[in-house]
């Protein structure tokens, strides 16, 4: 099965990396950690059930509602396959281009 | 709940190890009886379902008689008072060499488990010396409290009557579960201490498959429509569990067939899709029961998580009849004849 490949918003990305952060209990901060980061690897410490944990809390500090697809066919090994699957998830953020991007 | 779901594929084993608690015990316990045990555990493993008043399911993960030791002797359940347990034991092991006890996760010094969380667990005795036991726990899982890995040592007689002393929070779903431990119905007396130990008997008659399901298809359809109803009540959510047991013992039919079994390629992709297939489906239930229970039920997540297994069962029975594995109508449970006994 494949799935479509959107972009990621900022949020979303830094959302995740404070997610990863927090559940492998490193005191880094988020933005050292790359998008290519193994989510089980020598940095990152998530097992399946802390990935688990980790949806949950994503839909609802985001407020979105993941996939119904999302365990069919899905490979997630590293932040930004993580931060790729939670973005698909999400509305386009029309608010935020308004507010940083446009003139006052 | 699966180990790697989302992570990657785990490593092929056809140990003991990555069968649940249950069927992990009986496993060592038949190697002392048959020349291949993982062979006779894999080719028993398919998923029976009942459903009974209550909104309860009953499970049945093995089409033969697990029970059946193949030398006119069965393994029977026993029971005793605490006080007893003891003697009683160490005479089933100077009989027997070994004994299946059923411990309480709870009260394990190994398991993460907490008491609250306590449920009952196979274990294998098979030494008793003065006032310890040496105690074989093959199990290993990533629970949500935490990892369990295997254990092999000695316990004390305090620490593993405490164990096997069941607790008060049981529920319908953990007496369940151990009655169809072996795959055939058994009736062990709630509230005491058990053990499973090795007496004369005949072998039992097939037990009939009234109001049981056992087709594959038929199993996974019930079970779809089940879990779409997980809702914040959580009393369906009890089951994920059992659901959870039935994939890991799918994943160890699938690697033994992978493993063992001379498949052609086309037959090694079905079974190693079957294989993915059962892996990923334990988390997709957690998710949607942990979704439930915080009042956002995902019925479509449940179906579109079961529709690939639907399909990879469905290829996998060509594959699992034209080497004996499967046949359609298929009893409860019955003995599988051709076993060949250890020496």
């Amino acid at each position: 099965m494949s799935h479509d490949v959107v972009p990621v918003p900022e949020h979303v990305r830094a959302a995740v990396k404070r997610m990863v952060v927090r559940e492998s209990r490193l005191t880094i901060a988020p933005d050292q950690v790359a998008d290519g980061e193994p989510l089980d690897g020598q940095l990152l410490k998530v097992t399946s059930l802390g990935l688990l944990g980790m949806l949950i809390r994503l839909e609802d500090d985001l407020d979105v509602t993941l996939p119904d697809d999302l365990f069919t066919g899905r490979q997630v090994h590293t932040v930004a396959d993580l931060a790729a699957l939670v973005a698909s998830a999400c509305p386009p953020r029309a608010d935020r281009a308004l507010t940083t991007g446009g003139p006052a | 709940m699966s180990p790697n779901a989302l992570l990657g594929p785990p490593p092929v084993t056809t140990t003991e190890v990555g069968l649940s608690c249950y069927t992990a015990a009986v496993a060592r316990y038949l190697s002392q009886a048959y020349v291949d045990p993982a062979g006779r555990i894999a080719r028993s493993i398919r998923l029976a379902v009942r459903v009974l008043p209550g909104d309860l399911l009953a499970f049945s993960h093995h089409r033969h008689d697990l029970a059946d030791l193949g030398n006119g002797t069965r393994l029977i359940w026993r029971h005793a008072p605490v006080t007893a347990v003891g003697d009683r034991l160490a005479a089933e092991l100077a009989r027997a060499g070994q004994v299946i006890v059923v411990g309480h996760t709870g009260a394990l010094p190994w398991s993460p488990a907490s008491i609250e969380d306590s449920a009952p667990h196979f274990l294998l005795v098979n030494r008793h010396d003065r006032d310890r036991w040496w105690v074989v726990d093959d199990f290993a899982a990533l629970l949500p409290s935490g990892r369990q890995e295997p254990f092999a040592g000695w316990v004390d007689t305090r620490t593993l009557l405490a164990a096997m002393t069941p607790p008060r929070t049981l529920g319908p779903e953990h007496h369940l579960r151990t009655a169809y431990a072996l795959g055939v119905p058994t009736a062990p007396p709630p509230g005491r201490p058990l053990w499973l130990a090795a007496r004369p008997a005949a072998p039992e008659p097939a037990a009939g498959h009234s109001g049981w399901h056992t087709e594959p298809l038929a199993v996974l359809d019930l079970l779809a429509d089940f879990f779409a109803g997980l809702d914040a009540a959580g009393r369906r959510a009890r089951f994920v569990e059992d659901l959870w047991a039935a994939a890991q013992h799918h994943t160890y039919r699938c690697s033994y067939l992978l493993d063992r079994v001379d498949l052609s390629p086309g037959q090694r992709r079905t079974v190693a899709a079957a294989r993915g297939a059962w892996e990923a489906l334990p988390m997709a239930l957690r998710f949607a029961a942990d979704s439930a229970a915080r009042g956002r039920p995902r019925p479509a997540l449940v179906a579109a998580s079961f529709a690939p297994l639907r399909r990879a069962e469905h290829d996998l029975i060509t594959v699992l009849t034209a080497h004996g594995w499967h046949r359609s109508g298929d009893v409860l449970a019955g003995s599988e004849p051709r076993e060949k006994r250890a020496a």
